[in-house]
C-alpha cells in the first residue's frame, strides 16, 4: 500500500511537476493558449479533458495493446469524441454562453495531442493501474496550467474574476492566443527557475523531447537539433 | 471561373492574414515540434494539407445537403469528425497497401490527421459559410501557413538558442514560447485587430 502511495506521489511529481505536459513537454498547447480565457472556460475544458484522458488511457491499457499504432491513434480520438459530444450537446442546449465562449475549442479537445502522446508513451506499455496513475499525474499538471492561465487572463486581460467586475480595464491582447502563449512562457520560466533552485541535478530531465516514441529518434530534443544545425551551418 | 478566384483569394488570405497557427493557436504543438526537425517539415505539411483539404471539401459538400444544413453545431461537428475519421482510416489502409510504409511513416500520418488544425478548418468553413472554392483555398492555405509558421519558429529559435544574454530560467522552452507569442502578436497585428484596446 505504501509502495503504491509512493509510486503515485512520484508519478505526480514527475509527470505533473517535473515534466509538466504544457511547460516542459510542449503538448496540448492549443486549448491553453487560445481557449483558456476565463476560469469558467478553464474549468469546463479541464473537466471534459480529464474524463477523456482517463478513459483513453484505461481503454488503451486494457484493450488496445495488440492493435497497430495508427489504428489506436484513431480510436483515442473516437473515445474523446464519445466524451465531448454529450457535453457539447448539453452546453449548446442549456448553457449557450459557455458554448459560445469556448467556440470551436471545445470540440477540438478531441484532437488534443496529450491524449495520443500519453496513451502511446505510457498506457499501451503498462498496466491499467499505472496508466490510471499516469493520467491523474498528467491531468494535475495540465489542468493546473489551464486554470492558472485562465485565471491570469481573466483578471489581467478582462478585469473580472468569475464574471465579477474588478473595477479596471484589462489588457485585451491577453485574451488572444499570443497572450496565452506569453503567459505560458512566463509560467515555464518560473517553473524552470524552481527546478534550478530545488532540483538542479534534474535539470537535464526537463529538456524538451518532441518525438512520440523516444526510442524511434534519439536525436529529437530541441536543443540537440539546434546544436546540430548550428554545427553544420558553421 | 469564379470558384477558382474564390479559392486563390481564400488561400492567400489564409497564408498571409488569417494564419490559423498564430492567430488561432491551431496545430501550434505540431508547428513547434516541426521547428526542431526542419528536414521533416515538408512531408508533415504535405500530409496536413492533404487531410485538411480532403476533409474540408467533403464536409463542405455535405454542408450543402438540406438535411445536414439545418442541423445544429454539435451535430455538424459529429458529422465532420466522422468524415475525418473515414478519410484517415481509408488513407491509412491505402498507404499500407500501396506504399508499404514503415511504422514511423504511419505514426507521422496519424499525428498529422489527429491535429487541431485539420479539424478546425471544416468548422471554420461552416461558421463562415464559405463557398466550395473558398473552403478548398482555406484548407490549402492553412497547410501552407503551417509551413510558414514552422519555418519562422525554427529560424528564430536557432538564433535565440545561442543568445547568452538570456537569463538561465528563460533559456530553452520558455523563450521559445515568448518568441512564438511575439510572432503571433505580429500576425494578429496584420489582421487589424486591436491588441490593447
Amino acid at each position: 500500500m505504501n509502495q503504491q502511495k509512493a509510486s503515485l506521489k512520484q508519478m505526480i511529481h514527475q509527470g505533473g511537476f517535473l515534466r509538466n505536459p504544457v511547460l516542459v513537454q510542449v503538448i496540448g498547447i492549443c486549448p491553453v493558449a487560445a481557449a483558456a480565457t476565463s476560469v469558467i472556460n478553464a474549468i469546463a475544458l479541464s473537466t471534459v479533458f480529464s474524463v477523456s484522458l482517463i478513459l483513453c488511457e484505461v481503454v488503451a491499457s486494457l484493450l488496445l495493446k495488440k492493435l497497430p499504432r495508427w489504428v489506436r491513434m484513431g480510436i483515442y480520438s473516437i473515445i474523446g469524441m464519445a466524451v465531448v459530444f454529450p457535453v457539447m450537446y448539453v452546453f449548446e442546449k442549456y448553457s449557450l454562453t459557455v458554448f459560445s465562449s469556448l467556440g470551436i475549442y471545445l470540440p477540438l479537445m478531441v484532437m488534443n495531442s496529450l491524449n495520443c502522446v500519453h496513451c502511446e508513451k505510457y498506457a499501451v506499455k503498462n498496466s491499467v493501474k499505472l496508466s490510471f496513475f499516469d493520467a491523474i499525474a498528467s491531468l494535475l499538471g495540465y489542468c493546473s496550467i489551464l486554470l492558472a492561465v485562465g485565471l491570469i487572463r481573466e483578471v489581467v486581460g478582462n478585469g473580472t474574476l468569475l464574471g465579477f467586475d474588478l473595477g479596471f480595464d484589462g489588457i485585451r491582447g491577453l485574451l488572444m492566443p499570443f497572450g496565452g502563449l506569453f503567459i505560458i512562457g512566463l509560467l515555464s520560466a518560473a517553473h524552470k527557475a524552481q527546478i534550478i533552485r530545488r532540483h538542479p541535478e534534474r535539470l537535464h530531465e526537463i529538456e524538451t523531447k518532441f518525438t512520440l516514441d523516444e526510442a524511434d529518434d534519439k536525436e529529437a530534443t530541441l536543443s540537440y537539433a539546434i546544436k546540430n544545425r548550428f554545427k553544420k551551418s558553421s | 471561373m469564379q470558384w477558382f478566384f474564390d479559392m486563390v483569394a481564400a488561400a492567400i488570405y489564409a497564408v498571409i492574414v488569417q494564419n490559423l497557427v498564430f492567430n488561432g493557436g491551431y496545430g501550434i504543438t505540431e508547428a513547434v515540434r516541426m521547428a526542431s526537425k526542419p528536414k521533416k517539415l515538408f512531408s508533415t505539411a504535405g500530409m496536413i494539407i492533404y487531410f485538411s483539404t480532403v476533409t474540408a471539401v467533403i464536409c463542405r459538400i455535405l454542408d450543402f445537403l438540406p438535411q445536414i444544413e439545418k442541423q445544429n453545431n454539435t451535430i455538424h461537428f459529429l458529422i465532420f469528425f466522422g468524415v475525418l475519421m473515414i478519410v484517415y482510416f481509408v488513407s491509412g489502409a491505402l498507404s499500407l497497401i500501396i506504399l508499404r510504409p514503415n511504422k514511423r511513416f504511419m505514426t507521422k500520418l496519424s499525428m498529422c490527421a489527429m491535429n487541431t488544425l485539420v479539424m478546425a478548418i471544416p468548422l471554420i468553413n461552416h461558421r463562415s459559410v464559405s463557398t466550395l472554392g473558398e473552403s478548398i483555398g482555406t484548407a490549402f492555405g492553412s497547410g501552407v501557413a503551417f509551413v510558414v509558421a514552422s519555418v519562422l519558429i525554427s529560424v528564430g529559435f536557432t538564433k535565440i538558442a545561442h543568445n547568452k544574454k538570456i537569463p538561465e530560467p528563460f533559456r530553452g522552452t520558455p523563450v521559445m514560447f515568448i518568441y512564438v507569442a511575439l510572432l503571433s502578436m505580429a500576425v494578429t497585428g496584420i489582421t487589424g485587430t486591436g491588441v490593447f484596446a
